[in-house]
């Protein structure tokens, strides 16, 4: 099928008329019409059937149509459930707040926290065990008291608590330690 | 705890009634143009407009307070407008398989109810505004509304775009072809008065 510019033209005058075609269509559009009396012709009558729509006048409602419209709300809103925030407020709020250099901020700030719970932990109870047993469970009783999270028995006998307290002796016996 | 609580649900209740009846105030006049120059008279304008005001005000909680209220209500208003002459012009094509159902008799009146209200709402439109109405409402209804939104309303192609959950290319082409019509049907009247 041949290329007939005219058509091309035709399909593109519209967005011309608003600018919105690319530059290169633009020019494209514009070059033809330099020489084409019939597409140039088209385009004044768009023009002027755009200036038509805008230049219509602001219709009126009956007078008494918003008045009736606003009663209409407030009986409906009676019936409506209580404002509450709802998902998107919610999330149009977080987004407020949650802005990337504050959430990067957060995230700068607890690695930081992270990294200094790690370099002040304290130290493991001593490697080698003391000459008295008792001691050594007294010493032990005591760090994991002090830092639970730090003893993996201890971690393992949190979990346990719930299910069969009695069950484990270590901890009645620390207990009891001197 | 409990009577406060409900007092100040109601109270919030009241503020939500009070702000959307103040957004909508403020914005009248371009809800009733547009929903006019959609519907073509005023009668459907103010159906429109009245199922669409209840519609945002049940939705009301999910508007995002401090973006255009114009816009939001516009867009409730376009997409309710083209639903409504999709479900009209499935009724007319059913109506014609069964030319003797009630439901398509029932849709038949109001074909007619709609064509008697028009001697009085021409006379109450001016002269201006009486071919390019009617030229309007000759387009078909995807074809009006992004005329009416894009050369009445003003906005541009990437809102209406997204207003109607169409790709851009569609805006452009639909706009083409509606405009191209009232070129045709406008012509004489168009040049009469805006061209130079």
């Amino acid at each position: 099928m041949r290329f007939r510019p005219c058509d091309w033209v035709g399909e593109h005058l519209s967005a011309y008329l608003d600018e919105a075609l690319s530059g290169r269509e633009m020019r494209q559009v514009a070059a033809h019409l330099i020489t084409c009396h019939a597409c140039r012709g088209a385009l004044d009558d768009l023009r002027a059937t755009k200036q038509a729509l805008q230049g219509a006048e602001m219709p009126r409602p009956a007078p008494d149509f918003w008045p009736e419209v606003y009663a209409q709300v407030r009986q409906k809103s009676v019936s409506l459930p209580a404002p509450g925030i709802s998902r998107s407020t919610w999330r149009a709020q977080l987004a407020g707040v949650w802005t990337v250099p504050r959430a990067l901020a957060t995230a700068a700030a607890m690695a930081a926290m992270l990294l200094l719970s790690i370099l002040t932990r304290p130290t493991a109870p001593p490697a080698s065990a003391p000459d008295d047993l008792g001691e050594f469970i007294a010493q032990h009783a005591q760090h994991s008291t002090a830092y639970p999270l730090s003893d993996w028995s201890r971690m393992m006998f949190i979990g346990s608590e719930a299910n069969a307290p009695a069950t484990v002796p270590v901890a009645d016996e620390s207990g009891n330690a001197p | 705890m409990g009577p406060r609580r409900s007092e100040k649900a109601s109270r919030s209740a009241l503020e939500r009634t009070r702000l959307f009846e103040d957004l909508l105030r403020q914005h009248e006049d371009q809800i009733y143009r547009l929903a006019y120059r959609l519907t073509g008279n005023r009668d459907d304008a103010q159906d429109l407009i009245q199922d669409s005001v209840i519609d945002a005000l049940v939705s009301f909680d999910r508007f995002c307070i401090g973006s255009r209220f114009d816009r939001w209500m516009q867009r409730i208003i376009t997409n309710n407008f083209i639903d409504r002459h999709r479900a009209r012009s499935k009724v007319k094509v059913e109506s014609l398989d069964q030319p003797t159902g009630s439901e398509g008799e029932d849709e038949r009146t109001l074909e007619v109810a709609d064509v008697t209200t028009d001697p009085p709402q021409i006379l109450e439109q001016r002269a201006l505004d009486e071919p390019v109405q009617r030229a309007l409402d000759e387009l078909q209804a995807e074809y009006r509304a992004v005329v009416v939104l894009s050369d009445i309303e003003g906005y541009s192609y990437q809102e209406i775009a997204t207003m109607l959950r169409v790709p851009i290319g569609t805006v452009r082409s639909r706009l083409n072809r509606g405009r191209n019509i009232l070129r045709e049907k406008l012509a004489d009247y168009a040049r009469q008065r805006y061209r130079r």
